[in-house]
């Protein structure tokens, strides 16, 4: 808080007021990931954002035998 | 009862405890776990599977991220059920308070112990990110969803 307004630290441009940036966020899914994106917007300009990707599975790798 | 072949399941999980060495152009001389690093790859990389060693090379680099990228927490051994030998890493892997403006997709894992061999490749879809944090949360740890799977 700064003069009573709430603040988010956006690193080199320092704290800018939260009611000055637009928040964003999405999910996205593929075969293999789930992934939250989240994004802070002011006049345009992307200034703080963080994606989580939770891997759903790994990788098989299937053991091939040749018959004898 | 029969017999059947089959690469056995206890064959399956000894490879992941470097067991078995079929080959002869390498030799450990250390017995304790390995230490493991996942490094983040520009979406314009090609780290895929003929991929044999970590490089720097595409490499995503900015704020707050170290070349080589983190160490991988391990503290499960690997295991085996109906026949697959698997492992995954026993935490989730952050980039905490980074910033990466060139859009990346990937993630290497790679042995740092012995020589920075590579281990495994994971695309995500591109993603940048400004003054913030980056994790990989880690699926189940079981034959179905690990993260390395020999079946």
């Amino acid at each position: 808080m700064i003069n009573g307004k709430p603040m988010l630290w956006c690193g080199e441009r320092g704290h800018l007021a939260y009611e000055d940036l637009v928040y964003e966020s999405g999910w996205e899914e593929g075969d293999s990931h789930i992934k939250f994106w989240e994004r802070w917007m002011k006049d345009g300009e992307e200034v703080k954002s963080n994606a989580h990707v939770y891997i759903k599975r790994g990788i098989e790798s299937v053991a091939v035998q040749e018959k004898m | 009862m029969a017999n059947s072949q089959a690469i056995t399941t206890s064959f399956k999980l000894e490879v992941l405890s470097g067991v078995h060495a079929l080959g002869v152009t390498f030799s450990r001389t250390i017995t304790t776990v390995d230490s493991f690093k996942a490094a983040l790859y520009v979406a314009s990389a090609t780290v895929d599977a003929t991929t044999a060693a970590y490089s720097a090379t595409n490499e995503v680099s900015g704020t707050g991220y170290t070349a080589g990228g983190v160490v991988i927490t391990n503290a499960n051994v690997p295991a085996a059920a109906a026949g697959t030998a698997y492992w995954t890493p026993s935490a989730g892997i952050s980039y905490t308070g980074v910033t990466l403006s060139n859009s990346f997709d990937t993630v290497l894992f790679y042995n740092s112990t012995i020589g920075n061999r590579s281990v495994a490749v994971y695309t995500f879809g591109a993603q940048t990110i400004t003054t913030g944090n980056f994790t990989l949360v880690m699926p189940t740890n079981d034959q179905t969803t690990g993260l390395l799977r020999l079946t």
